[in-house]
């Protein structure tokens, strides 16, 4: 009986610790590494694409961008 | 989540630079908004199904010389917001917030804080500060304002709102520099340590409450001197009390107010005080303000001050006042 539960407890855990591992891997990250207003890369383009991709969970800059100057608002 | 990696973003030509309308939380990383001709960053709230809460996080972001605010957080239907019934949580870390509502860049308007944070509808507002700089803010350093049904509790530690509210748009209404507005039901809950708000244009810290609700302050080690009128101002209107804990406060050379002015009105109008104001002062030095050092205007309540320097005492006579000497009492 113990033996049992153990082994349905195992099975539970293993199912969910494949379910955060599977949605990890799906989330994705978008790299900001050109520093123009907008175009390939840009901080625009990556909020742009994280606006439409709901599996998109960061934005990150490539150290050492130039400064940024936006001639319109990101949104 | 927007990780920087400190990066700088401005403006060439655009009003506004990151606007966020979605709903969801903004958590900002090693970034600088800087020069918008309008404001750095504004999060609209939108009506809808929100999550309960709305989190606006800053760590180690730079708000600075931007011509309006530095960070909108708007939930009110009388700006860009939609008075939702989330609340709004903003936690400000190891963040500078300097210079906006620049005149260079917004020669005409003013009342643009560094950080606004507006709560409409219901809902509550939570804001940590935690070592942040918000100075030399043309307006307020921060104004927390919130409507309708719901609290707003503040939470500060090692951080300055010194020299804010000059106003040069608008001479006549200076600012202050940590301003908390609660109307409707709801209570204002302020944690202030290890702090300073000093040399401000208007109060320093002022803390309005209106209808019913309670205000609560802890100021524990804080410097608040040199500000143009009190350099602690608390307001509570409507059914409710004032409850204030100071212990190695500092508060010293008030320009044209009180140092420290708490009081308990029904209305605006009104000229009775009709509520309660409970006070403990110790370890702490209210001297040379240009009004009294300290001033209570209550129905009801005790001022106790316990191993304190203070000056002047302007108290209600419904105010029970016990002084407890210490190594540090006198008067000047």
């Amino acid at each position: 009986m113990i033996s049992k539960f153990r082994v349905v407890l195992l099975t539970l855990v293993l199912t969910v610790s494949l379910a955060i591992v599977s949605f990890s891997a799906m989330a994705r990250t978008v790299t900001v590494s050109a520093s123009g207003n907008s175009g390939s890369n840009t901080f625009r383009a990556a909020i742009e694409r994280a606006n439409k991709d709901s599996l998109v969970e960061s934005i990150r800059f490539q150290p050492g961008l130039n400064p940024i100057e936006l001639k319109t608002p990101v949104t | 989540m927007i990780d920087g990696a400190g990066a700088t973003v401005s403006q060439n030509g655009s009003k506004d630079l990151l606007i966020s309308e979605g709903g969801g939380d903004l958590r900002l990383f090693n970034i600088s908004f800087t020069k918008a001709l309008r404001t750095g960053i504004t999060v609209n709230v939108p009506a809808g199904n929100l999550p309960r809460e709305q989190t606006v996080l800053l760590n180690n972001v730079i708000l600075r010389d931007n011509g309006w605010y530095g960070l909108h957080f708007d939930d009110q239907s009388g700006g860009a917001g939609a008075d939702s019934s989330s609340s709004l949580r903003l936690l400000v870390i190891d963040s500078r917030v300097t210079n906006n509502n620049n005149p260079a860049l917004s020669p005409s308007s003013s009342g643009k804080d560094g950080i606004r944070v507006d709560e409409g509808g219901i809902g509550d507002v939570t804001a940590i500060i935690l070592r942040s700089v918000l100075n030399k803010n043309a307006a307020e350093g921060i104004e927390i304002d919130e409507t309708g049904v719901g609290d707003v509790v503040v939470t500060v530690s090692k951080s300055s709102f010194d020299n804010n509210g000059a106003q040069p748009q608008k001479l006549s209404d200076p600012e202050d520099g940590l301003d908390v507005d609660e109307a409707g039901p709801g209570s204002i809950r302020a944690n202030i340590t290890e702090s300073t708000i000093s040399a401000n244009r208007d109060e320093g810290l002022d803390l309005d409450e209106a209808d019913d609700g309670e205000i609560y302050l802890t100021a524990v080690n804080v410097e608040t001197s040199g500000n143009a009128d009190e350099n602690i101002k608390i307001t509570q209107l409507g059914n409710g009390n004032v409850t204030a804990l100071l212990s190695a406060v500092t508060a010293k050379n008030s320009k044209n107010g009180d140092g420290v002015k708490l009081e308990s009105f029904n209305n605006d109008e009104d000229e009775n005080p009709v509520g309660a104001v409970f006070a403990t002062i110790e370890k702490s030095t209210l001297t040379f303000n240009d009004g009294d050092d300290i001033q209570i205007e209550a129905a009801r309540g005790e001022l106790v001050v316990r191993s304190s320097a203070v000056g002047t005492k302007k108290l209600s006579e419904g105010i029970m006042l016990t002084i407890v000497p210490g190594p540090n009492s006198g008067t000047p």
